[in-house]
């Protein structure tokens, strides 16, 4: 299940920022999207926030909770995970 | 740990300068206040250096002749009048807007339509009343400033329209792009000058006054991830308590295109809000309010990294 999610992110994450010669698969679960592993910058962080948003029905309400939820694909399936299940 | 907040910036001149010009513009007869902005253009000149060289160094390359001590002073008091007409505005005086042909009609339906946009403007003329002023279409304008400590027409203005106006300070980085996104997801506008580099995180080469020049290309990446359109407008002073607004075209992000490829036509759409600025710029050189050095050129940039490159290699 929550490899499912991981692939599904990746592909988004992919997708919406347009990272061209960039395979989703090949994204480590671990790699920081930000600063060095992918060099992604705010206006990225932005716009995946909104992507994400859309996508799972939730809400990312600060750049503080941003910053914790994206800063790997293992950190953001947790933070879309506490959201959905907020009692677990 | 949080990152340390920026130090506190100020303008130029003494704190109780903006109150004391705001009683003498209310008191004075007209005449005699006019000849007090004159000797007070006079006297910044000749206190403020730093203001008066840069001041020069932009009117070297738009100015048809070499600039003179007379040309610098008509700049600063340009400026004055410029500052006055926002004080007037904040003090809940009348001001007429009129528009340009070319633009003006799609600025208008824009406006008077509900969907929120990105405001574009310039430190030029009497740009600054109309982020101000948008509240007469009815919309809520979120304004992004930087804070300056002693800048009382902000805090002036921003009470007399607190109804529809707020500021999102752009010294308090952190969290920019959440109250950016909170307000256009509340249906504000997002209003912003664009000729500055130093708060800017997306910066591209722009051709302006004779080089390409850095410019500050936040507004169109952010009205590409919100799909909204960008329309840039220019407050041409038009005599006392009036303004002519030259509008630009509407730049509308396609959904259908990627995001580079929308970029590539906001460029298009950037450099032709530049040209106009300069054509305006040509027939009224001192509306530019730059008293900071000029928009780093490519040419600069690259002679610096050259120069970087050569002393790193030097060292090794």
């Amino acid at each position: 299940m929550q490899d499912e999610l991981k692939l599904k992110l990746k592909k988004l994450i992919v997708e919406t920022l347009n990272l061209e010669g960039v395979e989703p698969e090949k994204i480590a679960d671990n790699e920081p999207l930000f600063g060095s592993g992918l060099n992604l910058d705010s206006i990225d962080a932005l716009e995946l926030v909104l992507r994400v948003e859309k996508e799972f029905g939730i809400k990312i309400s600060s750049s503080e909770e941003s910053r914790k939820a994206l800063a790997t694909i293992n950190t953001l399936v947790a933070f879309i995970e506490s959201k959905r299940n907020p009692g677990t | 740990m949080p990152a340390p907040s920026p130090k506190p910036r100020r303008n130029p001149g003494p704190s109780w300068g903006y109150s004391f010009l705001r009683a003498c513009d209310r008191y004075l007869p007209p005449a005699l206040f006019n000849g007090l902005l004159w000797l007070g253009s006079g006297i910044a000149l000749m206190i403020m250096g730093k203001q008066r060289r840069y001041s020069f160094e932009y009117l070297r390359l738009v100015l048809p002749h070499k600039p003179t001590i007379l040309d610098a002073w008509h700049h600063f008091y340009t400026f004055m009048l410029s500052l006055m007409e926002l004080f007037r505005l904040g003090q809940g005086l009348p001001h007429h807007f009129s528009y340009n042909e070319s633009g003006g009609e799609a600025f208008e339906r824009l406006a008077q339509s509900s969907e929120p946009a990105f405001l574009g403007t310039f430190h030029i003329g009497n740009s600054d009343l109309l982020g101000y002023a948008m509240g007469r279409y009815n919309r809520q304008v979120r304004m992004v400033r930087l804070r300056m400590i002693n800048s009382n027409e902000t805090h002036w203005l921003g009470n007399h329209f607190a109804e529809y106006l707020r500021f999102i300070w752009v010294d308090r980085p952190e969290n920019i792009l959440f109250e950016l996104k909170e307000a256009i997801q509340s249906g504000c506008s997002i209003a912003m000058k664009c000729d500055r580099t130093e708060t800017s995180n997306k910066r591209e080469y722009f051709r302006f006054l004779g080089e390409e020049r850095e410019f500050p290309f936040t507004i169109y990446h952010l009205a590409t991830v919100f799909s909204l359109p960008v329309v840039f407008c220019i407050g041409y002073p038009d005599g006392q308590g009036r303004t002519l607004v030259h509008a630009s075209s509407v730049f509308r992000p396609d959904a259908a295109l990627s995001r580079p490829a929308n970029l590539l036509a906001a460029r298009q759409h950037f450099q032709g809000v530049l040209e106009q600025a300069e054509t305006l710029l040509q027939k009224k050189p001192y509306l530019w309010f730059n008293f900071l050095p000029l928009n780093r050129s490519k040419r600069e940039s690259l002679e610096a990294t050259a120069f970087r490159d050569g002393f790193t290699h030097a060292k090794e």
